[in-house]
């Protein structure tokens, strides 16, 4: 019932519609970057997915975190205009509920966005690279990868939100996390693990090595971390910023 | 009410919005990995020397995505100011000419994005003589080749400036505001490298950073910009811009 209600206040939000949108512009990106130069692409000697990802998943990443940033600030912030937020508190639901059905939601949407990335980028090898064998399955297991890195951002971007009572302050930190994330991708210390950095990881060859597992560790200690805070905060903390 | 009296309300009203918080977080973190990873500065694969490595480095994240996102931050924040408790129909029933009043949240804009770049110079000296002094050599880049390459950044960021604001008055869901925004930062590094770069203002302030990486590198004096598509572009830009959002300021409200 909780999710029903939530779903019903993104309505006129245009939060879907945002995710749609957002994904069909990231997968633009990398079909306008192929068409544009295919020699530079396709005679290389890796297969044809982590070509097209090596090129395009750190643009495509950046554009996902961007969007549940957006999406995040949206959900808390028609909760917070004109005092929504007051009046659920009075009302017998849990706010934890409320705050989990609402990063349900942002995972939705990121869905949406990683599948259609995907689709494209299968198109992308589909259509100009000449052997695409084998890689329906490295897509696929990189659509759950994707989605599995992206829980840390979703339930941080989500917390930061509900914390702050005016929108462009949550968007503000949201923004400085990204930026913060995009210096430590490259980062050769236990930085690499900080949860915005984690969604610019791939799987390009549909196998899980030693590396992805330990993202993949990370990635849902983070979120077990992200959600027991919120649950913790919810009790002690009555005020927003 | 005149123009400067304008400037001076809309100042007093970001005076309790953590905006300056917002900006100084950021500039600090943007330094932070620079001065603790120094030592890649003296290996560097572009050919820089290490001190003009250090600037570029900490400039270019800055001018690709921290400057263009926090200026959308920016105009959510002037647009949620007056959303909230309706504060602009209240503003519009006093005698206030409703385009000078988006002139003036425009010069805010731009005024933010003054103290953005101010910050972000205060930042670098004490960054590069730390860094210097840590790795044992002089980082700190000398003359004005500093402050000229951020006035440059300055300078060309209105156009950008003014097509945010032009978006933040224009799209009236707030979602859509930010999201193009926001994703109108990412392609930069796409365009920049195309011939019709100048039609696309998000990547001005990038585009003179590599610039500068690239007449650093052959050690020429400084850089050299064709301004002839580039100039009348981005000025016929930004006049659109600024006209289109001032006749349209407010206009459901004034419906």
């Amino acid at each position: 019932m909780m999710f029903a209600l939530e779903l019903k206040k993104t309505k006129r939000t245009g939060f879907f519609p945002a995710f749609f949108a957002g994904a069909l512009a990231a997968s633009a990106l990398p079909v306008i970057n192929t068409a544009a130069r295919p020699d530079s692409f396709i005679h290389q000697e890796l297969p044809a997915f982590s070509v097209l990802l090596n090129a395009n998943w750190s643009m495509c990443a950046m554009l996902n975190s961007f969007l549940v940033i957006i999406g995040a600030c949206i959900l808390y912030h028609t909760e917070f205009s004109d005092r929504g937020i007051e009046k659920m508190h009075q009302l017998p639901v849990s706010r934890n509920q409320m705050f989990f059905c609402k990063g349900f939601l942002l995972f939705l949407g990121t869905g949406i966005m990683v599948l259609l990335e995907n689709l494209f980028l299968l198109f992308c090898a589909w259509y100009w690279f000449p052997d695409p064998s084998g890689i329906l399955s490295a897509a696929i297991q990189n659509v759950w990868y994707s989605l599995i890195l992206m829980l840390p951002v979703i339930l941080l971007m989500l917390l930061t939100a509900s914390l702050c009572r005016n929108m462009w302050v949550s968007l503000g930190i949201g923004v400085t996390l990204l930026f913060t994330a995009q210096m430590l991708i490259s980062s050769d210390t236990v930085l690499v693990y900080f949860p915005f950095a984690l969604p610019y990881q791939f799987l390009s060859s549909g196998e899980l090595s030693g590396d992805a597992v330990c993202f993949l560790a990370a990635a849902l200690a983070e979120t077990l971390l992200f959600g027991a805070l919120k649950l913790f905060l919810t009790k002690s903390r009555r005020y927003t910023l | 009410m005149n123009f400067f009296s304008l400037l001076k309300t809309e100042l007093l009203k970001i005076r309790r919005t953590h905006i300056f918080w917002l900006m100084l977080v950021p500039c600090f973190l943007l330094w932070l990995p620079a001065v603790l990873n120094v030592d890649q500065n003296f290996q560097n694969a572009s050919g820089l020397s290490p001190e003009n490595n250090f600037f570029i480095q900490g400039f270019m994240g800055f001018a690709w995505i921290l400057f263009p996102a926090l200026l959308v931050v920016f105009t959510v924040m002037l647009n949620q100011l007056e959303r909230t408790n309706r504060g602009l129909q209240k503003m519009l029933s006093l005698p206030v000419n409703p385009g000078l009043l988006c002139l003036a949240k425009f010069l805010i804009l731009l005024l933010l994005a003054a103290v953005l770049l101010l910050l972000m110079l205060s930042f670098y000296y004490p960054a590069a003589a730390l860094a210097g002094q840590r790795a044992g050599a002089d980082l700190l880049l000398a003359g004005d080749l500093v402050l000229k390459e951020a006035l440059l950044i300055y300078l060309c960021s209105v156009p950008m400036a003014a097509f945010y604001w032009l978006i933040a008055v224009c799209v009236r869901v707030p979602v859509f505001s930010m999201g193009i925004g926001l994703a109108s930062v990412v392609p930069s590094v796409l365009i920049m490298n195309t011939k019709a770069w100048f039609l696309y203002p998000m990547c001005y302030p990038f585009y003179t950073i590599m610039k500068l990486m690239g007449s650093l590198s052959d050690e020429k004096e400084f850089l050299s910009l064709d301004l002839i598509p580039w100039l009348p572009a981005a000025a016929g830009f930004t006049v659109i811009c600024i006209l289109l959002s001032c006749l349209l300021f407010g206009k459901s409200e004034r419906r």
